[in-house]
């Protein structure tokens, strides 16, 4: 017997498994922790592995306080004193590693692993890909292992069947547990925000940015990041008609295209809103967009707003009421007509809706910078004398992409100042946003209304699941030209000079060696070789459903799948639930503790002939509390069927020869 | 020091109950609490739901309801590791002032050993016991107790399995009773033991002396007359150990010292003695008589004798409870 007074216990720390936790956080906080916090956890957890192997002592006070403070030091630095999310992790993450620099009590080691416990829950406002969300309840459990090893100390036996017992224990708990967090999750009601919280934090954003100069969309064309994901209810529309309008830049300085001081909003801290779906009957589609910090929710040309967290802007755009810095599901009521007519029998052009200025003064849209790019200024007074009507104008400057020798391709040449006479008239190579930027201020020179639209052409179907993926690098830049007798028109310029771009896709547009996704050889071999193109799409279905039915799960998914379950919504309807589940659990659980009490309160002949008297009570007569076995044996006799009485005979002969001989 | 409320509702109920010698644990006799450390996990819960919350996260819910569940099922789980266990108080121990007084009791577990047991008399002296097989004897020692005869306290059994979130205690009142004989303390005796020869219970007692009775249950093994088993197939024992020429008499008067208490550890250091060396001695109390006698049983029929000597009615009031 081991004894051993409380206050003088040593505890034996599970150091490898508090080092893991360490090391398992700080992946999941990697891609927002600043380099030198990085390098601190990782001395700190080295150190202490160290420590554990071949030091016995701690390191000199000194040097720790010297660690303290100096970390300190470059955390307040480093962040100053704005509040982000970001300094929240960041700071859990420091406090725990330094924490766990000088654990050796338990009380020391129990706030170690609640501050750990709380640093997953801030996790999953970064990251919430079912990878992170696996890595995260392995953090869990850890951190359950190490309660453990600190309430049932002292254990002595082989090390590796401790670890195993224990470790079987947690699962069998972790497996118990699951339908219960599982009902907990569904059915327990959730709540709206309780208050305005900063959700804004500090790492850049992702995708597409808010202007556009020469050369921007081109880098994006390097990311196989994830844009957004789209199933939709109806038929969806072939490749070249899928044009998913982002946002509108309207305003020239010769070089950049940007949005227009006028429409660029002010972004108010706003709460999270998951949004409700309506608009049930009506075929449509459901966006999930990746985290981007942004608000552009991306809409085909004819949508309608389906989910209460859309918001209409200016120019027929559309914007979530948030930054997206977690994924959000959107939707939207969509009609693919499939006989729409192209304006002049030109590829991608298609008249559009409801695109006119409603909050803006409409001039805008003719506005050029009164200075540089002499020969297009001088290009386009020629055009225009020649033809007087804009739909030749246009037409004109088409043929022109098309006829001269102008190419496509990721690896455009850098341009000066006057980009769009160079681009026209020296290089002639360009992307997308060469294309769309030039056209659109060629149009406004020649009087036209013209502006260009930033957004995603094409996507990949996940033909197995059914849904649309759309990467960074099919994000595409296009002009929309206002005509006098059509209203509003898209004009791809990039179709003209490379229709692959927009019938299938960048990757087959820019050719074996044009670069595509040169830099990330990893995402390159996925989307190339056959087994891992087809295991790249099986792990996005996977995360896409994980997205869906978990992260996304909400007050309105709840609603709706109560009402499918129990044909009502009610609180009552979630308090019976839980009434039942609760009194299902304790039943179980009370049979269990019962049986653990009272298992051995009987013997086996006891047990045995307990059950044949019961029956026997049942279907003939029962025995008298007075009455002895072999008094009821006797009694039976006159009754029971030979084979019965036999088989009882037998049964009160053992239970007499155990109990009184 | 102030007493939690839990703590003292526990107190009147093990106070309610009769001492037993076996107990067996079960939902009647365990309580259940959370631990401070339980609390601030529950504080914790809540930072995680107000963050879920407000951030309408479903991860953040998810982890948290988890962790909610673990808590809840950890109190079943703190409860069943508890449960089933049977406590039983062993033989009576036995040690001199001023030394360790050892209880015994035995811990037996029938299906699956209890972990993270703590054992105790007060809440504030538990100490770690290890079960590693299902039955297990345990001793508790409790410090600086009179000479007398004393009843076992309360004693705490606690668990803070699986997390140290919950704690489960329980409070145990066996019958045992443990002996504190009073201080061995070496001392000249006055009178020597030849002159004691003639005493009148020493003739009486030499009368009877090669009497032989038939043997009763109870009876020493080591007095049965084995020669006569063989011959008459009877158990027949001598009624008293031979007294040797040299058996003598142990009383207070012996002693020089004044105080009586200091007698006793006197006589009480000279009964170990002689019986050690097995001299056969009786002990001559105003008002007890133990007749010659030698061997185990004898020396602690005198200690305890000893250790009963006068005592206050208090410590006496204490043993009757």
């Amino acid at each position: 017997m081991a004894v051993t007074h409380k206050n003088l216990r040593i505890y034996r720390l599970p150091t490898l498994t508090l080092v893991l936790i360490v090391f398992l956080q700080l992946i999941s906080h990697f891609a927002h922790s600043p380099l030198w916090l990085i390098i601190f956890v990782c001395f700190i957890g080295v150190f202490k592995l160290l420590a554990a192997s071949y030091m016995s002592k701690q390191l000199p006070s000194f040097v720790r306080i010297v660690l303290v403070l100096g970390s300190s030091g470059f955390f307040f630095l480093y962040y100053r004193s704005n509040f982000t999310v970001d300094m929240a992790a960041s700071f859990l993450l420091l406090s725990g590693a330094l924490k766990l620099m000088e654990l050796r009590t338990e009380r020391e080691t129990r706030l170690f692993v609640y501050v750990m416990l709380y640093l997953s829950c801030v996790s999953f406002l970064f990251e919430q890909g079912f990878i992170y969300a696996f890595v995260q309840m392995i953090i869990v459990l850890c951190c359950l292992y190490v309660l453990l090893v600190l309430s049932v100390p002292n254990s002595s036996g082989q090390f590796f069947t401790l670890l195993k017992g224990r470790w079987l224990s947690l699962v069998k708990l972790f497996i118990v547990a699951l339908p219960l967090v599982i009902i907990c999750f569904l059915f327990v009601p959730r709540m709206s925000p309780l208050w305005s919280i900063p959700i804004k934090n500090q790492s850049t954003s992702s995708g597409l940015s808010e202007s556009m100069s020469p050369g921007d969309i081109a880098e994006l064309a390097q990311s196989a990041d994830r844009a957004f994901r789209v199933q939709f209810t109806g038929e969806p529309p072939p490749r070249d008609k899928r044009y998913w309008r982002g946002f509108i830049l309207d305003s020239f300085d010769g070089r950049e295209w940007k949005k227009s001081a006028v429409h660029r909003q002010v972004r108010e801290i706003n709460r999270y809103d998951p949004g409700h779906f309506f608009g049930l009957d009506k075929p449509a589609y459901q966006v999930m967009l990746e985290p981007s910090q942004q608000r552009f929710a991306f809409s085909l040309e004819g949508s309608e707003i389906a989910s209460s967290n859309l918001v209409p802007t200016d120019m027929g755009v559309f914007n979530l009421k948030f930054d997206v810095i977690q994924a959000t599901r959107y939707k939207m009521s969509y009609q693919y007509i499939s006989d729409s007519p192209l304006v002049y029998s030109v590829p991608t052009m298609v008249k559009l809706n409801k695109k006119d200025r409603t909050k803006t003064n409409t001039n805008l849209d003719l506005q050029v910078p009164l200075e540089g790019n002499p020969k297009t200024q001088e290009f386009v007074r020629k055009i225009k004398q020649k033809y007087r009507s804009p739909e030749k104008i246009l037409a004109h400057l088409l043929r022109n992409f098309n006829q001269t020798e102008f190419f496509y391709t990721l690896k455009p040449d850098k341009l000066g100042d006057d980009f769009v006479d160079k681009f026209l008239f020296e290089t002639k190579k360009g992307f997308c946003s060469h294309f769309a930027g030039s056209l659109a201020y060629m149009l406004r020179l020649a009087g036209i209304p013209a502006r260009v639209v930033i957004g995603y052409q094409g996507g990949e179907y996940n033909e197995s699941s059914n849904y649309l993926i759309l990467y960074q690098y099919d994000a595409h830049a296009w002009v929309e030209v206002k005509l006098p007798q059509l209203g509003w028109v898209r004009v791809d310029p990039t179709a003209m000079v490379s229709p692959e771009r927009i019938l299938e896709g960048l990757e087959s547009a820019v050719g074996p060696d044009g670069g595509f996704l040169g830099a990330d050889f990893m995402a390159l071999a996925a989307h190339k070789f056959g087994i891992l193109n087809w295991a790249r799409l099986r792990l996005d279905e996977l995360s896409y459903q994980w997205q869906k039915r978990v992260v996304n799960y909400n007050k309105a998914e709840q609603y709706n799948l109560i009402l499918s379950i129990f044909g009502e919504f009610s609180y009552y309807t979630i308090a019976y639930i839980f009434v039942c589940a609760v009194v299902f659990f304790f039943v179980v659980l009370s049979i269990y503790a019962w049986l653990k009490i009272n298992r051995n309160k009987y013997s086996y002949a006891e047990k045995k002939y307990i059950v044949t008297v019961t029956l026997l009570g049942f279907v003939s007569h029962k025995r008298q509390l007075s009455e002895t076995p072999r008094a009821y044996l006797q009694r039976m006799g006159d009754f029971a069927h030979p084979l019965v009485f036999k088989v009882l005979k037998q049964q009160t002969e053992k239970l007499e020869q155990d109990e009184y001989y | 020091m102030r007493v939690p409320i839990s703590e003292k509702v526990s107190r009147w109920l093990a106070a309610k109950s009769p001492k037993k010698s076996r107990i067996v644990l079960s939902q009647k006799n365990i309580y259940i609490f959370p631990t401070s450390e339980g609390f601030a996990f529950l504080a914790l819960l809540i930072l995680m739901f107000l963050t879920a919350i407000n951030y309408q996260n479903s991860l953040i819910y998810l982890l948290a309801f988890f962790l909610i569940v673990i808590f809840f099922m950890s109190i079943w789980m703190c409860f069943l590791n508890m449960s089933g266990l049977i406590i039983s108080s062993l033989e009576t121990g036995c040690c001199h002032e001023g030394q360790l007084a050892p209880y015994q009791i035995k811990l037996e577990a029938k299906k699956g050993i209890p972990l993270g047991l703590s054992i105790g008399f007060s809440k504030e002296s538990l100490n770690h016991v290890e079960l590693s097989l299902n039955s297990q004897v345990v001793t508790l020692t409790y410090n600086g107790l009179q000479r007398g005869r004393h009843a076992v306290p309360r004693i705490r059994l606690e668990s803070r399995y699986p997390f140290g979130l919950i704690r489960s205690w329980t409070w145990l009142k066996l019958d045992g009773f443990v002996f504190v004989y009073p201080k061995a303390v070496k001392a000249h005796r006055v009178s020597s033991f030849t002159d004691r020869q003639s005493s009148q219970a020493a003739v009486k007692l030499s009368e009877s002396l090669d009497d032989i009775k038939p043997y009763q249950a109870g009876d020493s093994s080591q007095r049965i007359l084995w020669k006569k088993y063989a011959a008459t197939d009877s158990l027949q024992i001598k009624a008293q150990e031979q007294a040797k020429t040299n058996s003598m008499w142990l009383t207070l008067d012996d002693y020089e010292s004044v105080n009586i208490e200091d007698k006793l550890m006197n006589l009480s250091f000279d009964v170990c003695f002689y019986s050690s060396s097995r001299y056969s001695f009786g002990l001559d109390l105003p008002g007890l008589v133990i007749p010659f006698g030698v061997g185990d049983a004898h020396q602690r029929a005198c200690l305890e004798a000893l250790s009963l000597y006068k005592l206050n009615p208090v410590t006496v009031a204490l043993d009757n409870r």
